[in-house]
Parts: C-alpha cells; sequence; structure tokens
C-alpha cells in the first residue's frame, strides 16, 4: 500500500569548497521497496546510514531530491491531497521519548492529539474520556496515568503513552523509528509484544527501523538492509540466514557470537 | 501551573508588588493626598509631614501625590515598550523561524544589521531625528529592542519545530495553528517571560534615564526619573528630594527582576519542588 520509487535524497554538506558552494552529500541512493497492508517491514542499518531520512520521506516530512513516494497509488509529494491521504493513513513513533510528548502536555492532552487527527479524519465526535481511557488500557498503563506530566512517567511508561497517541489517530500505518531501543532490554520484550498484540486486533501495518536484529526476527516479516544509502538486499525475515549481502552477513555472524557468549 | 506559581513565594511577592504598584498608579487621583500640579512656592522644599508625606519639591509640588501620578507614566510607558517590542518581535521572529527560506533571510539580516548598533546611541538619533516626546521615546524603544526578540523568537522557534512532538503533529496533519498556538507558543513562553520581565526593568530605566536628560516625558508631568532630574538641579539646598524617586525606581527594578528569575522556575514543567 505504501511505496518508495527510487528515492534520492541529499543534504546541503557542512563543508563547502567554495564561499557559495553547493556542495551536497548524497545519504539516499535509489531507495525502493515497497510495503503490503498487514505486514510489518524492519529497515536494518547501522548509525548513520540513512534509516531516520527514510522514514521521513516515508512519512511526508522531507520530499526526496527525486523519486515517488506512493500511498495507495497516490503520489504523496505531488499535491495536498496526497500528503492528507498520507497523513491521515500514518502516524509515527520516535526514538527519542524525552523529547517525543510535549512536556507541558499532561499525558491526557498528548492523547488529545491523536483523538483530534481521528474525530477530523472520521468527521465524528467521540466521547473522549471514554476514548482516552480505552487507548491507555490499550496500552497497558491504568487511567489515572492521565492526569501525569510526561517527565513524571518512566521511559518505558512514556514511550508507551507515545504508542497510544500513534494509535490514537486510528492509522493504517504506523511508523517506528528506532522506538524501543533506548529502552532496558526487558522493557523491549514487553513493549514488542504489545506491539504484536495491537497489530493483531487493529490489523496494522508496521514499518519498523531499527539497528538491532534481534528486534527485526521477533516482530517483521520482511527485512531490507541499508548500507550507506543504498539498499543491499530485501527479503523475507525466514530466509534471512540465506543473505548473499555481506553486511548483514557480518551482522548475523556477530548475533551468533553474542549468543555462544551469552550461553557461556 | 497557577499552583506552582502560589508555591514560589518570591513570584507571588513580586508580582504582588507590582500589581499594587499598578493599582495605586490607575487610582492616582483618590490615593493622592494633593494635586500634583498645584505650586505653592511659599512652602517649597517641606520638610516630611502629615500634609504632604514625602515634603515638597522646588515648587511646593507635594512629592507624594508626584510620585503616585508617577507611575502612570513610568509603567505604563514601559508596559507599552514592551508590549510593542514583543509584538514586532514575535510576529517577524516567528515568520524567520517557521517560514524559513527567503522571508528568514531578509528579516535576519535587518535584524543583523539592527544588533550592530550600539542601543543608546541609536535612542538618541532617533528621538532627535523625530524630534522630544514621549511618543518618540517609546519608538525609539521599540525600534531598538524589537531585533532581539525577534532573533531569540526565531531560534526558540527553531529549536521547538525540530523537537520530535512538533515532527508527529506535523507527520499526522494537526493543522498549522494548532502547533504553533499549542506547541511553539507555549514552549517559548518561558523564556520570553523572564526576557520581557527583566527588559520592562531595562525600559523603566532607559525611559526614566531619557527623561532625566530631558529628553523625554516633559515638565510638569510627573514622571520618576523627570523627577530625579529636578531634584539634581536642587541638589545642593534640597538633598532629600531625589531620595523618593530614586528609591522607586531602584525598587522597581529590582521587583521586576526578581520576578523575572522567579517565573522561570514557575514555567519550567521539569523544576523539582
Ligand atoms: N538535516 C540534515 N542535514 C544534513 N545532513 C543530515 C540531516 N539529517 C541527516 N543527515 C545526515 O544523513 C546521514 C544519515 O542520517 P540518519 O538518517 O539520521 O541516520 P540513521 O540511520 O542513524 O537514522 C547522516 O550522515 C547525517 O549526518
Ligand atoms: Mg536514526
Amino acid at each position: 500500500m505504501l511505496k518508495l520509487d527510487k528515492i534520492c535524497v541529499s543534504f546541503r554538506s557542512e563543508r563547502q569548497d567554495k564561499i557559495f558552494g553547493h556542495t551536497k552529500q548524497q545519504i539516499l541512493f535509489d531507495v525502493s521497496v515497497e510495503v503490503k497492508k498487514g505486514t510489518c517491514l524492519g529497515i536494518l542499518g547501522e548509525s548513520g546510514s540513512g534509516k531516520s531520512t527514510m522514514g521521513r520521506v516515508l512519512c511526508g516530512l522531507l520530499k526526496p531530491d527525486s523519486g515517488n513516494v506512493l500511498i495507495n497509488d497516490i503520489p504523496v509529494y505531488a499535491s495536498k491531497s496526497g500528503r492528507r491521504e498520507l497523513q491521515n493513513k500514518l502516524s509515527i513513533v520516535f526514538q527519542d521519548y524525552t523529547t517525543s510528548a510535549n512536556p507541558r502536555f499532561r499525558v491526557r492532552d498528548i492523547l488529545r492529539e491523536g483523538l483530534y487527527v481521528r474525530q477530523r479524519k472520521e468527521r465524528m465526535r467521540l466521547d473522549q474520556e471514554k476514548e482516552i481511557n480505552r487507548l491507555l488500557e490499550l496500552v497497558g498503563l491504568s487511567s489515572d496515568f492521565a492526569e501525569r506530566f510526561p517527565h513524571e512517567l518512566s521511559g518505558g511508561q512514556l514511550q508507551r503513552v507515545c504508542i497510544a497517541r500513534a494509535i490514537a489517530c486510528n492509522p493504517e500505518i504506523i511508523l517506528f523509528d528506532e522506538a524501543i531501543s533506548s529502552l532496558d532490554a526487558h522493557t523491549q520484550v514487553q513493549i514488542m509484544d504489545l506491539l504484536l498484540e495491537l497489530k493483531e486486533k487493529l490489523s496494522l501495518t508496521y514499518i519498523f527501523i531499527t539497528h538491532d536484529l534481534t528486534s527485526i526476527t521477533y516482530l517483521c516479516d520482511d527485512v531490507l538492509f541499508l548500507y550507506q544509502g543504498h539498499v543491499t538486499e530485501h527479503l523475507s525475515v525466514k530466509r534471512i540466514n540465506e543473505t548473499k549481502d555481506t553486511y548483514a552477513k557480518k551482522l548475523l555472524e556477530s548475533i551468533v557470537v553474542f549468543e555462544t557468549e551469552e550461553a557461556v | 501551573m497557577s499552583k506552582r506559581f502560589f508555591q514560589n513565594k518570591t513570584a507571588v511577592f513580586t508580582t504582588l508588588i507590582v500589581l499594587v504598584v499598578a493599582l495605586i498608579g490607575i487610582l492616582a487621583p483618590v490615593i493622592a493626598p494633593n494635586d500634583p500640579y498645584e505650586t505653592n512656592i511659599i512652602n517649597k522644599f517641606a520638610g516630611y509631614s502629615m500634609e504632604y508625606p514625602l515634603g515638597t519639591d522646588q515648587l511646593g509640588r507635594c512629592v507624594l501625590s508626584r510620585m503616585i501620578y508617577g507611575i502612570r507614566p513610568t509603567l505604563g510607558l514601559a508596559a507599552l515598550t514592551m508590549v510593542g517590542t514583543i509584538g514586532i518581535g514575535a510576529v517577524l521572529g516567528i515568520m524567520a523561524g517557521y517560514f524559513r527560506g527567503i522571508v528568514e533571510e531578509v528579516i535576519m539580516r535587518i535584524v543583523d544589521v539592527m544588533l550592530s548598533f550600539p542601543s543608546q546611541i541609536m535612542v538618541f538619533a532617533v528621538v532627535a531625528l523625530l524630534g522630544v516626546s514621549v511618543q518618540n521615546v517609546i519608538i525609539a524603544n521599540v525600534f531598538i529592542k524589537w531585533a532581539w526578540y525577534a532573533r531569540m523568537i526565531r531560534t526558540g522557534v527553531m529549536q521547538y519545530r525540530d523537537k520530535n512532538f512538533v515532527q508527529f503533529s506535523c507527520c499526522v496533519g494537526m493543522p498549522e495553528r494548532f502547533i504553533l498556538f499549542r506547541h511553539l507558543l507555549p514552549s517559548i513562553t518561558s523564556d520570553l517571560a523572564v526576557l520581557a520581565s527583566l527588559d520592562i526593568g531595562w525600559a523603566i530605566i532607559n525611559i526614566s534615564t531619557l527623561s532625566f536628560l530631558g529628553l523625554g516625558v516633559q515638565a510638569p508631568t510627573p514622571e520618576w526619573g523627570a523627577m530625579l532630574n529636578e531634584a539634581k538641579e536642587v541638589l545642593t539646598s534640597n538633598p532629600t528630594q531625589m531620595i523618593a524617586p530614586g528609591v522607586a525606581i531602584v525598587a522597581l527594578v529590582c521587583c521586576f527582576n526578581l520576578m523575572g528569575d522567579a517565573l522561570r522556575d514557575v514555567l519550567d514543567p521539569k523544576e523539582v519542588k
């Protein structure tokens, strides 16, 4: 349903040879991918490989230099209506939960923002109190969290609130940009279980950006390896051992080593 | 928010003082014991008494009454200056920070030019150009000060625009006015409130300075700086005459500075008690 077609992105680089130079540094090279409805796509790559940049292109915040982003065959960046279509369908959860929520908002207000989007989209009024309680319950928090401020929550709790906010918009696709990477291992597993459960319940499509292979194998159906802005491999998780890509192999090996060490 | 405000003693205390002073200024005709303009040459330089609680000046006018009436121009003009400054600064700063591109370039280059002039000289230049009057003093003050605010607000807007919660709002297509009025403005308000309450002290001093130099509020209008100027003329014969306006200016400016500090604590959501 969401499709990237030969996306190239470049930024103006910091170091310029001439005073008014426009030397550009290309970050993404001909990235093409298709996300099918009801699946989970994992995007794997090391730090600085352009994952977040790709995420920003996917969610309509960064216009690529060339290439098309299509949602249900409507080009996103070509017109306002395409943009709106994507905004109605896609929601996002960020890595850095400390800046994901406005520190001046209570949890209640944070969720209201998502509900507002849903009300506008579905053109109907919602019982906000009831919805907020339902959402909190959905992500496994009790309803008295509604009155708290973000800094009064732990990392895992706040990330749950962010997930609840993403779901409040009633999206079809959710993009996770390293959404669990900054949490501790135990909380990571809890959140991933929660995500799997929500995916079933609400029949969502996930795009899951991470640098951690284990969480991909736990959560995703397809995996896309990104190395210095190039897509080096795109295959299903079940066949991940058959990868021919050197970087992907290296990652796999490091996992194996990691596991054997743990076994000792 | 209001709960934290009332828990902060400095904030409550200074705000209360400012409010009381403002109220006295507004109710001046009721409170003042005498007419501030009524001269009585025979009774000049009178000491403290029941009829003239702070004595009389070189023309035999009641100093206390003049102080009370003087609140109006002193505080009122300072407030007007700040409203003008913040208004212009906010509009241009938000435009520069939010829309970027050519709009930002043009606004910021003008700001750079404005900031490269020494402010006091600019005030004199503007007043000299437009003529000596209260109106022109305010125009001059706003003229030199807006650039600071435009720059600060632009920085704030840019800083918060890249925060994830704003990115989320953009991503799910919240209306621009929600992003602007619920996310960006409240976020920069705390910085703004602190700066504004510090700068209102600056404005009071600046207006008083100009009045002291004879470029601002003109005699016989009672204004604290102008009163200090008059007291200066009779420094040798009646030195006590400068105590009241001098102390009042210092106290009020102090009050605003303390309020600025206290407001920063109150408005910072993460401030632990
Ligand atoms: N706004 C920007 N301006 C210039 N360079 C950027 C910008 N955003 C990201 N980059 C560069 O793009 C590259 C990829 O960044 P990013 O997509 O954030 O990587 P990651 O895979 O770690 O999320 C980095 O080298 C970074 O320096
Ligand atoms: Mg990243």
